[in-house]
């Protein structure tokens, strides 16, 4: 599977197709796309496969042909119902891309040009010149090519245009988001919304990628996740079982992948968290009679910002070919999170404007919303620094993946009991967490590493700092 | 591509007297969802869009129809609205989908020095001359509203003259209490941009309006849009102030400050914020491809070629001395040219059986292969006559009659 992360889903979905798709009855690979993704609103009543989709499932008989899709006359605005006819710039057989002008038609005095949403080949024409055509009818039937539905656009049914006010205008915008259908499915299917992405499209259209960009920013750190992902029961099932990857999981690889060409390096070492689980103690009842659910976690995060204010160079975005460093004045901390949908991993922003109890407030707003799968996109980019506390569940020492434009990553293992010898060489009972870092060796030496390290450490070793606004 | 030229072309096309602001040229990409953190994601507008007020130093009617056309097709609206005020030295603008023959005297015209035009897009003809002032809105697809550009110009007009305007059910502006019209409006929506265009009458030439559009019963059969005649009256008869250069500047600053997206006047502060005016020369050298635009704008195909299927019908009285014998009487000839494109598709006689020659009227055929395939002008008549006058002389009267009573359709028309 992982060869099929690295050369794209479309060989994925081709090996897929080829083992259960194998009686050789689908004819084309638009009609194999949609036994693969797309639910069966998209199939015409006219075709006649009876086949249900249940993501996941395959179905193996025949379908005819590509789909053929009638294109409807949309909406012109002003309460236009007819129109006439003016020009055909196509006729049947002509092969169309979208934006390509269909015809012309006028209505009172507006001369309205139609383009095409699809692309594909003019199958058939419902009207001849002079005739009026109804909004909402059948203007022409379009042979639906093999297009991943990439450049499928819905433009002309966002027709409002003469009825907007000022507040309609934003709720035109924020519910009718620009995009393909294909688009719009693949949004829902990992429950995103539209109008929290932004498009890169022309107009304002989302395009595949800007969604697949989102969830990538969604996508875990670290390689421990793949624990947390697996949410299916092993023993579920009697037969062995395929899945696409698909959503957060195609994210999460695609993100792995490009971590994988960040040349890291790990630096681990041993905190003593004595002092830090009293504190903890003291604080969690004053904590949550304030509504605040508190937790190591925002100990470390706070810690982690005070270190980097001594190390600005860890709180960077480093750009894709490594030319450039953009040093991030705002601390925005990432954590790694288990969600809904898998390993997600918002980040509280400006933690070093945020004192501990704030820092907390803000943890459990984004747990809150990742247990729900209601991350808006604002969480979840414009990290600068990440954290995973992988030893909630448990592990010591780890190798986490960074994610793509940051430089350096945390996680933390779990609090073990241990015996060491204190300062004075007595044996004491000690509560050690490990905790490793991965950097960016391109740009952070190991010196640096080691001594941000050391003022986490300290930070964490000496909470009570924390309380207070002092550097060390 | 074009985006990036217009961007670089539009730094430098600004040749205002007095104002020489550099101006920042609006962004290639579409900004419509903010990347802005402050707001929520999916946010409206990240800012009102600017407006601006252009200009056109051109009297040229083709210059500016391609002006628009060019605005209409490589110019990013998105933040950025604009309204192009223009004006022409006489000339007829007829809707795209109309027929030139059945709505102007063609001939006429062309006595006068008074050019005929086609516009992109729809709806009536027109007459344009320097006492008509043409505005064009021009704004993304999505906020393209008729009502409220017509209701800027009435709030204008009451602002300035204190003149009370009404919009007509058809949605042109007529003076309160008459019925009389002072603008003609037309309108073309496409992807991405859209516009809205109208007229203002303020001290248009009445009688060479009316003696341009006046429609004679031609016996023409067509689905073209047919223009509905309706009573106008110039501005400055209702208030002899009004003057064209007075009405540019009133609806200019009108049109800045307003909002953008609905009729709101928002009041003088708000025209800070736009781009205020501009004038615009428009040559091919600010514009690049106006001339081609311009010269698809002036061929014949455009303006005549254009017309939707036609066919016209005349009857001709046939002179006695033709007749051969002299029982019949009041014969009739008729001729129905069938026109597509502007060229002749098919040429139909009825000829009366007195003009027949004992073998027949042989010049029919003549008549009906040389006239196919031609333009429907007065070209086709000297090719039919020349045709003709090849064939033997006991026919040439006949053939004389026939020719002149084709020119007469084509010329009439």
């Amino acid at each position: 599977m992982a060869a099929f992360a690295k050369r794209g889903s479309r060989i994925l979905r081709q090996h897929v197709l080829n083992t259960y798709c194998a009686k050789g009855k689908l004819k084309s690979i638009g009609a194999r796309q949609m036994c693969l993704n797309y639910k069966s609103s998209w199939c015409l009543k006219e075709n006649k496969t009876s086949w249900q989709h249940k993501r996941g499932l395959f179905h193996s008989s025949a379908v005819q042909a590509n789909k053929i899709v009638p294109y409807n006359l949309t909406d012109i605005g002003e309460g236009i119902n007819e129109v006439s006819i003016k020009e055909w710039f196509i006729k049947v057989g002509d092969k169309v891309s979208q934006f390509d002008n269909i015809c012309e038609v006028q209505s009172d005095k507006a001369s309205v040009t139609i383009t095409s949403r699809y692309d594909g080949i003019i199958r058939k024409v419902y009207y001849d010149i002079d005739d009026i055509a109804s909004v909402g009818k059948p203007l022409v039937d379009v042979e639906v090519e093999d297009v991943s539905g990439e450049e499928e656009t819905s433009l002309e049914s966002r027709g409002k245009s003469a009825r907007v006010t000022d507040e309609n205008e934003d709720h035109f915008l924020a519910d009718k988001a620009l995009a393909t259908p294909a688009v719009r499915r693949i949004a829902l299917e990992n429950n995103i919304k539209l109008s929290s992405i932004n498009g890169s499209g022309k107009g304002g259209r989302i395009l595949k990628e800007d969604v697949l960009e989102y969830l990538q920013n969604m996508s875990p750190v670290s390689d421990a996740g793949s624990a947390l992902c697996d949410k299916r029961p092993a023993s579920g099932r009697a037969h062995d079982y395929t899945e696409p990857i698909q959503g957060f999981k195609k994210a999460m690889a695609k993100s792995m992948t490009d971590s994988w060409k960040i040349p890291q390096f790990v630096y681990s070492d041993e905190i003593f968290a004595m002092k830090l689980t009293e504190l903890l103690s003291h604080m969690k009842e004053i904590a949550s009679s304030r509504g605040i659910k508190l937790t190591y976690m925002p100990f470390f995060i706070k810690a982690a910002s005070k270190a980097l204010e001594n190390f600005p160079v860890l709180n960077v975005n480093v750009d894709e070919s490594c030319e450039n460093l953009t040093f991030r004045r705002s601390h925005n901390i990432g954590v790694a999170m288990d969600t809904l949908y898998g390993l997600v991993v918002p980040n509280i922003k400006n933690v070093q404007a945020l004192s501990l109890l704030e820092v907390a407030m803000e943890l459990n707003r984004l747990q809150e919303l990742g247990k729900k799968g209601a991350l808006r996109q604002g969480d979840l980019t414009g990290g600068t620094f990440s954290l995973s506390n992988i030893g909630a569940i448990g592990g010591t020492y780890t190798k986490p993946l960074i994610l793509p434009s940051q430089v350096a990553i945390g996680a933390l293992g779990k609090i073990q009991v241990v015996p060491r010898y204190d300062q004075s060489g007595n044996l004491i009972k000690a509560e050690v967490i490990c905790v490793s870092w991965t950097a960016d060796h391109r740009v952070i030496d190991g010196a640096t590493l080691a001594r941000f390290s050391n003022t986490w450490k300290k930070y964490i070793e000496n909470p009570f700092l924390l309380l207070f606004d002092t550097a060390l | 591509m074009a985006q990036n030229l217009v961007t670089k072309l539009y730094r430098i096309s600004v040749i205002g007297a007095a104002r020489n602001k550099p101006y920042v040229v609006p962004s290639v990409k579409a900004v419509t969802y903010s990347t802005s953190t402050q707001q929520d994601s999916g946010a409206v507008k990240n800012s009102d869009a600017v407006k601006s007020v252009f200009i056109s130093q051109s009297n040229d009617i083709f210059t500016n129809l391609a002006l628009e056309d060019w605005l209409y097709k490589n110019f990013n609206f998105i933040n950025h609205h604009i309204l192009l005020l223009w004006r022409n030295s006489p000339a007829v603008v007829i809707g795209r989908h109309q027929n030139p023959w059945l709505e102007v005297n063609t001939s006429v015209l062309s006595e006068h020095g008074i050019e005929i035009a086609r516009r992109n897009s729809g709806g009536g003809t027109v007459y344009h001359d320097n006492g008509n002032l043409n505005l064009t809105f021009f704004t993304p697809r999505e906020h393209y509203n008729r009502k409220n550009n017509l209701q800027l110009i009435n709030r204008a007009l009451i602002r300035e003259w204190g003149l009370k305007t009404e919009i007509s059910p058809r949605e042109d502006i007529v003076i309160s209490g008459g019925y009389k019209q002072i603008s003609g409006t037309a309108a073309k929506l496409g992807r991405p941009n859209a516009y809205h265009h109208c007229t203002l009458l303020v001290s248009v030439d009445k009688e060479k309006l009316k003696h341009a559009l006046h429609k004679h019963h031609k016996g023409i059969k067509t689905n073209a849009t047919q223009s509905i005649p309706s009573p106008v009256m110039n501005l400055c008869d209702v208030n002899s102030h009004v003057t064209v250069e007075k009405l540019l500047s009133t609806i200019g600053w009108e049109y800045l400050r307003t909002c953008p997206y609905t009729a709101e006047d928002r009041g003088k502060d708000f025209i800070m914020k736009q781009r205020g005016f501009q004038f615009i020369n428009p040559t091919d050298q600010w514009f690049p491809g106006l001339d081609k635009l311009r010269a698809e704008l002036t061929s014949w195909d455009w303006r005549f070629g254009k017309s939707p299927k036609f066919n016209v019908t005349r009857t001709f009285q046939v002179p006695q001395e033709l007749l051969g014998k002299e029982e019949l009487r009041n014969e009739e000839l008729s001729i129905t040219i069938d026109v597509n494109k502007g060229m002749v598709e098919d040429v139909m006689l009825m000829v009366p059986p007195g003009l027949k020659a004992a073998n027949g009227f042989s010049g029919q055929a003549q008549v009906v292969t040389s006239l196919k395939g031609q333009r429907f002008s007065e070209e086709a008549v000297t090719i039919l006559q020349k045709a003709l006058s090849e064939l033997e002389s006991p026919e040439q009267t006949r053939n004389e009659f026939v020719v002149d009573c084709v020119r007469q359709v084509v010329k009439s028309v």
